[in-house]
């Protein structure tokens, strides 16, 4: 049997595409169906929770994220059903946490109160203060979503439920991470996430290219990081958290790439349609590959993503990137390869090596983050 | 007269002095560094070489190690308070024991 799987893999986290509608047209999006309305039918749902929980590829815990869309459109009803099925079809000692990534707009009481009923984990998108975030999050007029979001993040407050924050650094906000920490600070948000404007799915530019850019993150994370410390500020940066970690702790190398080794992140199409490695890949095709969806939930059992002849291209492919990684750079230790859709969307290729995600997301923050461990330790660099 | 022969007298000895100082010195960097950059290439190596970034890992995991034991782990525990390392979110998910970890944090 010809597959380039070595290792017995293990589905750690469901991405699930409820809808890839979303109400609105950011315009860093990375998805192409956005504008499309169509919704996960509850047979679709049923026949993939059939699919992944009979299937030799579980552990004893399972992630189920709503993302790649807005998934609070479909409505607090939809998800109910959702969850009932869920529930009936979860296997004995699997235990199941639902993750939901939106960008609050269309947050209310309802959804509160069903979201503390199942443990949902929350993650908001906003990019700053009102001129910064509505530079890029537009509403489908072309109006700022600033206040409709902030009004969610307030909401979520205001009934003590946890939350944390994804920021999208553009070009503009990386000459103000004053502002943007004062904006956290004063909000009360004490989780964050910084992602880079990246090229990825039909978003083809990002306004992060150029020359200088790699300093100017540089000293966005440094300022930020000093400001953090300067204030006794109790935020959490994701980045600096996971470099800690890469760094400090010899082990988190065993952990591996999810996003490197197959069925580790399933994601699952508004259709049904079967992807592995990066939910950015869901609707991507590229030239090389053609469609990198590995099968339907209607047609075939997740094993056979493994036996699909492209999948078994695509796989040795981001074998062969992996090792050219880890012997061209010297952060591999701590990356251990990165993500394999910037390595598509940006170099055409899986087997290639480095990204703008990876100068700005890794590299980047591991830089910061290193000389800081250093200066408390009086290493010199 | 008398003080302007005692002022040349100061200077020559002076010089003197520095002079001796100055051959002491060469003589002794002549034995210390015997060759002197004589083309630009080789200027150049002689610039110490910056650590690379797994040796720089490797020398703070080794002052993580030496740091003492538990509350005497006091850089790594104030380094630990100061990124508040063990409360992130997903930190009580099973299937991640060292989550967040820094390759696979999903960025979604």
């Amino acid at each position: 049997m010809r597959t380039a799987v070595r290792h017995h893999p293990s589905i750690e986290m469901l991405v699930l595409q409820s809808t890839p509608f979303c109400n609105l047209d950011c315009c860093y999006c990375y998805l192409p169906d956005r504008t499309s309305k169509r919704q996960m039918s509850q047979a679709t749902l049923e026949r993939t929770f059939e699919r992944v929980f009979t299937s030799s590829f579980l552990s004893k815990h399972l992630t189920v994220l709503w993302h790649a869309g807005e998934p609070l459109m479909p409505g607090v009803a939809y998800y109910e059903n959702a969850f009932a099925t869920i529930d009936r079809l979860r296997p004995q000692g699997l235990a199941v946490t639902h993750s939901i990534q939106t960008n609050a707009t269309l947050l209310n009481l309802r959804w509160i109160d069903f979201f503390r009923a199942h443990d949902v984990r929350v993650g908001v998108s906003i990019d700053g203060p009102a001129d910064l975030n509505d530079r890029s999050r537009k509403t489908r007029v072309g109006g700022g979503s600033f206040e409709q979001a902030m009004r969610g993040i307030r909401l979520l407050q205001d009934n003590d439920y946890p939350f944390h924050v994804i920021t999208v650094l553009t070009r503009e906000s990386l000459s103000q991470p004053q502002r943007l920490f004062h904006f956290y600070a004063a909000n009360g948000i004490g989780r964050l996430a910084f992602n880079v404007e990246e090229i990825e799915g039909v978003h083809t530019a990002s306004s992060l290219s150029g020359n200088d850019v790699d300093r100017e993150v540089r000293e966005f994370y440094q300022t930020f990081m000093t400001l953090i410390e300067a204030h006794g500020a109790k935020i959490e940066v994701r980045e600096f958290v996971s470099a800690f970690d890469a760094i400090a702790n010899p082990s988190s190398v065993n952990y591996g790439n999810p996003l490197a080794e197959p069925l580790r992140t399933l994601s699952i199409g508004v259709n049904g349609e079967m992807g592995t490695f990066a939910p950015e890949l869901l609707g991507y095709a590229s030239e090389r590959h053609g469609s990198l969806m590995f099968g339907n939930v209607h047609e075939h059992e997740i094993a056979d993503i493994l036996q699909d002849p492209r999948f078994i291209a695509v796989s040795n492919e981001i074998v062969h990137g992996l090792e050219r990684c880890r012997a061209s750079c010297q952060y591999f230790s701590v990356c251990l390869g990165g993500s394999r859709a910037n390595k598509l969307i940006e170099n055409g290729s899986f087997d290639s090596t480095e990204t703008l995600f990876c100068r700005l997301s890794k590299k980047a923050v591991v830089d910061v983050v290193l000389a800081k461990m250093e200066r408390e330790f009086n290493l010199a660099s | 007269m008398k003080s302007a022969r005692k002022i040349l007298f100061a200077t020559c000895s002076l010089a003197v002095r520095r002079l001796a100082w100055l051959s002491a010195t060469v003589t002794v960097l002549g034995w210390v560094w015997p060759a002197f950059p004589s083309t630009p290439e080789t200027a150049k190596d002689q610039v110490p070489a910056l650590k690379s970034i797994p040796d720089r890992i490797s020398a703070v995991r080794e002052h993580i190690a030496q740091d003492g034991e538990g509350a005497a782990k006091t850089v790594f525990y104030r380094l630990s308070q100061f990124f508040n390392f063990p409360n992130f979110p997903n930190f009580n998910n099973s299937n991640f024991n060292n989550f967040p970890n820094f390759p696979n944090f999903p960025k979604f």
